[in-house]
């Protein structure tokens, strides 16, 4: 049966899924990092945020921006990269 | 993982339910209620709910005020004594039955919820104890597995913005919700600090007309050390240039130039120099060590007489000249110079006095050092008294003649600022007071502890020292409260004044110039973290415009997930029809809103259909179907073990109730669920018989004949008529599994109809206590012998029985399937022993 207005682009086609439910579910965060761009600090975000080692996701993301922070305050110590 | 599924529930005092518990056990995945109106069928489905929730949601969705519900739950006859609860005993995920109970504390009252109490295995339970068996409740208002009809239409009468909240946590995305909230906090919590003391310098500094083309470009970038140097320094350059005046050769004296120039012309406004003050040192009373010390001074001293302390040191002095030391023979006194006066004997003999006064010495020693610290301490107390701003170490004339004068100030001033003067005068005159009491004290301790410190023996009481101390703690306390007092009025008025000042004589920015170019380092490390927060807030921009995206997709993925479960369960309801439910989403351009669409086609090959929003264009019977749709996808969604349908289709869609009776039912079985049907057609009801008798679907029947006993259920699947009668229906199957079910069905109408014959026999004996449960557990090979000598009106009665009993009783456990003329032969011999015996 053709429908064309409720396409689907969902990696768990819901024909497939109906009466069944995935082995293994994937959470919300795992299905998010996949629309992040690799490696780019939202993926980042991400990931601390979803598996917070010792520490509160809260914590967890603000660690991953001071990390961040951290790198940007280096950029100056490199002097090619320095208004002069 | 398996999903929950209810073995049997029990229902006392709730709303139709009365005095007499009714229970309805569950065998199969199956099972059929029926019951006419006004039988109690609501209240059983409501039972689930409050077993589940505590809650019945009809209250909140039907009542137009909750006061009609008020004392809705508890059934209106039930005696005082008997409690109203709801209890069943489910199959957790774990595999393992549990027995949840609740029952009803208090009941819906005025403006007020019910109270219960969940307890499970026995034990006080929470919501959350549920969660652990499996039985994941859903999103309020429809949070049990319990669909009815009130229920059914909730999300096309609610809101789109309601509909949007509730499908966000069908779909369980509130915690995508939660980390976008928290990275945006973060963007939001590394916004560069205005108010950085170095960066309000620099920004002061830019302002100056002459130094703002040189300054700015550090608004955008980081220079290095000797960069930021050169143009700190451009930018003094251009300011004295500007100034005509000389400048000097090197940088540094161009700085201290600026300074000189700024204060002589800002000398010409107002001497703003005399607020200068250095910060108040800390300062800390002397440690008990000392005064320890002291003390144990004294108590040596006791022990001492005056004679020897005086001796003492020219014995030592002696001892210390080796030759004396070493002396074996008399020598020449070194002090006198009597000769061969210092025998060997009496060289041991001043040994022995100077180590009887050895600790004495050590005591001094001590003592000298903590009167050392004492003065050290005191003197410390007079320097950091000296912080007080310089106009108040000046004598009132000097001040005067530079032009410090209150009147001064006041007339620079606005005369709104004449109530921020009086109150830092108020503080000027505290911190008089206690700077001057603090120097006072400070300059007699140290001149005190000199005097000991020149006659250690003139240390007699070393605890008035100590007060003395106390007082200037005290005293240094009242400073710190002065000065703390004094520095936040300066604040307030030497701000004013400053700019007054340096307006007056052109030097805005030039202070700020000058402290930034005294403190380079921390200039640039203000630079560098500001220009590194403006570039990670504008990637976490960018990240949080990511994770919107993302967030965006991910719910996108799951509602065209669930939306796709509707739509088949809609297509399994309603095929082939032109018009269908086409899919629910968030409202483009508006993500907090969600639709349901609905296409309409011309054929019911659906091509090219047009999309309307379902509550526009769809009947109340298609929203009854896509309301029995969106709850049975949820349910699979969610992984709910067990639904209850209150009658899920109208009575007045016949055509669909056949699809729901076949395709979805079937479905839902399929997919593991259990499925629990009321209905107050009792069309239905022997429809669903009929076609799930190789489910073994539970049948029971609902009526409420007395008030006081309440509802009552009955099992008609255990009625010896309705077994034999299903039985012969399932022994028409040609196939193996329907004639073992049949097998299985006449054994147990075996074991009923002896269970009757035996009770019937009691009954004519005159035992009118005689039940069927007396007979509970004994299975047919146990019941068969009693019940043959019963078999009289014909000698070949027995035998029959006995062969049923023989070819019947195994089936349940062999492999070994009956055939159809076994089981035709057992059902027509034991139509006929009924028949004969219990007409």
């Amino acid at each position: 049966m053709q429908n064309l207005i409720a396409e689907s682009d969902s990696d768990n086609p819901a024909d497939a899924t109906i009466g069944r439910n995935p082995a293994v579910a994937q959470t919300n965060f795992e299905r998010l990092i996949q629309h992040l761009p690799e490696g780019s600090l939202s993926a980042k975000l991400v990931a601390a945020y979803a598996a917070p080692a010792n520490a509160t996701p809260d914590d967890a993301v603000a660690k991953v921006a001071a990390t961040r922070l951290n790198e940007l305050k280096r950029i100056h110590d490199d002097t090619e990269n320095q208004l002069d | 993982m398996t999903t929950p599924k209810i073995n049997w529930i029990e229902i006392q005092g709730f709303r139709a339910f009365g005095r007499r518990g009714q229970t309805l056990s569950f065998g199969s995945a199956l099972a059929a209620v029926w019951a006419p109106n006004s039988q109690g069928k609501t209240s059983l489905a409501e039972a689930f709910e409050f077993l589940l929730t505590g809650q019945i949601v009809r209250r909140q969705l039907v009542a137009s005020t909750r006061d009609e519900f008020a004392d809705s739950l508890r059934n209106a006859h039930l005696p005082a004594e008997m409690c109203t609860f709801v209890e069943a005993v489910i199959t957790g995920t774990d595999g393992k039955s549990h027995r949840i109970r609740r029952t009803l504390i208090s009941d819906y009252a005025k403006r007020k919820d019910c109270q219960s109490a969940l307890q499970i295995d026995g034990r006080d339970a929470t919501q959350t104890d549920l969660a652990t068996l499996g039985i994941l409740l859903s999103q309020p208002p429809l949070a049990a597995p319990v669909l009815a009809q009130h229920t059914l239409g909730y999300l096309f009468s609610t809101g789109p913005q309601e509909r949007a909240t509730y499908f966000r946590r069908i779909l369980e995305v509130t915690d995508l919700e939660v980390l976008r909230g928290a990275v945006a906090a973060l963007e939001a919590s590394c916004k560069p600090d205005d108010s950085d003391l170095q960066w309000t310098r620099l920004s002061s500094a830019t302002a100056i007309e002459t130094a703002e083309p040189i300054l700015s470009p550090l608004n955008a970038g980081v220079p290095t050390p000797k960069g930021l140097a050169a143009v700190i320094d451009e930018a003094i350059t251009a300011i004295l240039t500007a100034a005509d005046h000389p400048l000097p050769m090197a940088p540094v004296q161009r700085l201290a130039a600026l300074e000189e120039l700024l204060q002589e012309r800002r000398a010409k406004t107002f001497p703003i120099n005399g607020f200068e003050r250095k910060p108040l040192a800390d300062w800390n009373e002397p440690t008990k060590e000392e005064w320890d010390s002291l003390d144990s001074f004294l108590a040596e001293r006791e022990t001492v007489d005056e004679e020897t302390r005086r001796l003492t040191a020219l014995f030592r002095e002696a001892l210390a000249i080796p030759e004396v030391d070493a002396a074996t023979r008399p020598i020449d006194c070194v002090l006198c110079g009597v000769e061969g006066s210092l025998t060997p004997e009496r060289i041991a003999h001043i040994r022995s006095r100077a180590q009887e006064t050895e600790s004495f010495q050590a005591a001094r020693t001590a003592a000298m050092d903590s009167l050392r610290n004492l003065v050290t301490s005191a003197r410390a107390l007079d320097a950091a008294a000296a912080a007080a701003p310089n106009f108040l170490s000046m004598y009132s004339k000097e001040r005067r003649k530079a032009g410090f004068r209150i009147e001064r100030i006041r007339a620079l001033l606005d005369p709104s600022a004449s109530v921020a003067i009086d109150i830092w005068l108020a503080s000027v005159r505290s911190l008089a007071r206690a700077w001057a009491t603090t120097k006072t004290i400070a300059k007699a301790l140290a001149a005190e502890i000199d005097d000991k410190l020149e006659d250690l023996d003139a240390l007699d009481d070393p605890q008035t020292l100590n007060s003395k101390f106390s007082e200037a703690a005290d005293a240094f306390g009242g400073l710190a409260d002065a000065m703390k007092q004094y520095v936040k009025a300066e604040g307030a008025l030497l701000e004013q004044i400053t700019a007054v000042v340096d307006a007056a004589s052109e030097t805005v920015g030039w202070q700020e110039l000058i402290d930034a170019a005294r403190d380079q380092d921390a200039l640039r490390a203000s630079l560098v973290e500001r220009k590194a927060r403006v570039s990670l807030q504008g990637e976490l921009k960018a990240a949080l415009r990511q994770i919107d995206r993302g967030n965006e997709l991910v719910l996108d993925d799951k509602f065209a997930h669930l939306s796709g479960g509707i739509q088949r369960w809609w297509d399994l309801l309603r095929p082939d029809e032109p018009t269908f439910f086409s899919a629910v989403r968030p409202r483009k351009q508006a993500r907090r809103t969600v639709d349901f669409k609905a296409g309409l086609s011309l054929d019911a090959d659906r091509i090219a259909p047009k999309v309307r929003d379902v509550v526009a264009v769809f009947s109340q019977s298609q929203l009854h179907c896509l309301g029995l749709a969106l709850f049975i996808a949820r349910a699979l969604h969610e992984r709910t073990g067990f639904i209850v349908l209150d009658d899920p289709i109208l009575s007045s869609d016949e055509d669909y109730r056949a699809n729901f009776q076949a395709a979805v039912l079937e479905e839902l079985i399929g997919a593991g669920v259990q499925v629990i049907v009321l209905t107050q057609d009792r069309k239905t009801w022997k429809n669903l018989e009929h076609r799930y008798l190789h489910e073994s679907i539970d049948m029971f029947q609902m009526e409420l004949t007395n008030r006081a006993d309440g509802t009552s259920v009955t099992n008609s699947g255990d009625d010896l008529t309705a077994m034999l009668t299903r039985g012969e229906l399932l022994a028409r199957g040609g196939h193996p599994n329907l004639r073992k079910q049949a097998g299985e069905l006449l054994r147990d109408a075996a074991e009923r109809f002896c269970k009757e014959m035996l009770v019937h026999d009691r009954w004519t004996k005159g035992d009118s206590r005689a039940a069927l449960s007396d007979h509970d557990g004994k299975n047919l090979g146990q019941l068969q012998p009693k019940v043959e000598p019963l078999l009289i009106a014909d000698p070949s009665h027995p035998g029959k029985l006995r062969v049923i009993a023989s070819q019947l009783n195994p089936a349940n456990h062999d492999d070994e399937t009956p055939d159809q003329s076994t089981l035709k032969v057992a059902l027509g011999d034991l139509k006929s022993l009924k028949k004969q015996y219990l007409p």
